[in-house]
């Protein structure tokens, strides 16, 4: 199973990645990408199963990235990892077809809750 | 005036520093304020609703923007005591002290007000606008910190709001 880290902070995918793996996660491909184009690209090459994504980011932030996918009918399980959580931006990603949220700071534990009934299903 | 925004307690702001370097950290109240001005060493983070109206400041001096954005990448604590030393933080020690206070801008969030981002991180000695320069001088609340990083070491925090 491959699960894609997009996030414009190189040191956010560095603790992304290592949470993953203390999260019990590290025996899936993980690789990384610092920005929406860079997904694509990184997408075209092999699909993911998984993509975690920042919200903020130069180029192609992570909301039109999930919209592009699901307008290109991409299905990918998408999920966000970003500094701002407030209703209205779940609500949005819920709606452009995001499976969860995760505020930073995160912890192991979020990382569980959210990650493992997504890739059980 | 009481100020829109929320001034985070100093266990919350621990308790980020802690989640986000995954180590203890300790934050508590300085005994003495500290006189902060754009020439202080370190860094400032911008935050407001938009960008062109910034409602809080955070000020790290060297050693904790340092120590933090060290850890955040865990850069050995050795390397990062050259830097404190010479009062200057390396380009990617600055930019992972950027990431820390992107995500600290949830200390700002006040039920009912938009939501703040951190709209600037600037590396100090700088030069600010003098309303900013105002803002520092006389915030509506301040929130002055000793914070101590484990493994790392202790650095000074300012927050304030308009």
């Amino acid at each position: 199973m491959k699960i894609l880290v997009v996030d414009d902070s190189k040191a956010m995918r560095m603790i992304v990645m290592r949470t993953l793996r203390q999260a019990g996660f590290g025996e899936h491909t993980i690789e990384e990408a610092g920005n929406g184009i860079e997904a694509l690209k990184n997408i075209e090459q092999k699909p993911a199963d998984l993509i975690l994504c920042d919200w903020n980011m130069p180029e192609m932030n992570g909301i039109d990235l999930l919209k592009k996918l699901r307008e290109t009918g991409n299905g990918v399980k998408f999920g966000f990892v970003t500094s701002e959580g407030n209703p209205e931006m779940r609500q949005i990603a819920m709606d452009a077809g995001a499976a969860f949220l995760i505020t930073k700071p995160f912890t192991v534990d979020a990382f569980q809750g959210a990650l493992q009934p997504v890739l059980t299903s | 005036m009481a100020s829109v925004h929320n001034i985070p307690a100093p266990d919350a702001v621990a308790r980020l520093f802690n989640d986000l370097l995954g180590r203890r950290v300790v934050a508590k109240k300085s005994a003495v304020k500290q006189a902060v001005t754009p020439r202080s060493p370190g860094a400032f983070g911008l935050y407001g609703p938009g960008d062109d109206q910034i409602d809080g400041i955070v000020f790290c001096d060297v050693a904790l923007a340092c120590y933090s954005g060290a850890a955040l990448s865990l850069i050995p604590a050795a390397t990062v005591q050259q830097s404190v030393r010479a009062g200057k933080m390396a380009d990617g020690t600055f930019e992972n002290f950027s990431e820390v206070l992107n995500i600290a801008r949830g200390w700002f969030d006040t039920p009912g007000q938009p939501p703040v981002k951190l709209r600037r991180c600037v590396p100090a000695p700088c030069d600010l606008p003098k309303e900013l320069i105002a803002l520092l001088l006389k915030p509506a609340e301040r929130l002055d910190l000793d914070i101590e990083i484990d493994g790392y070491g202790a650095g000074k925090m300012l927050l304030v709001v308009k």
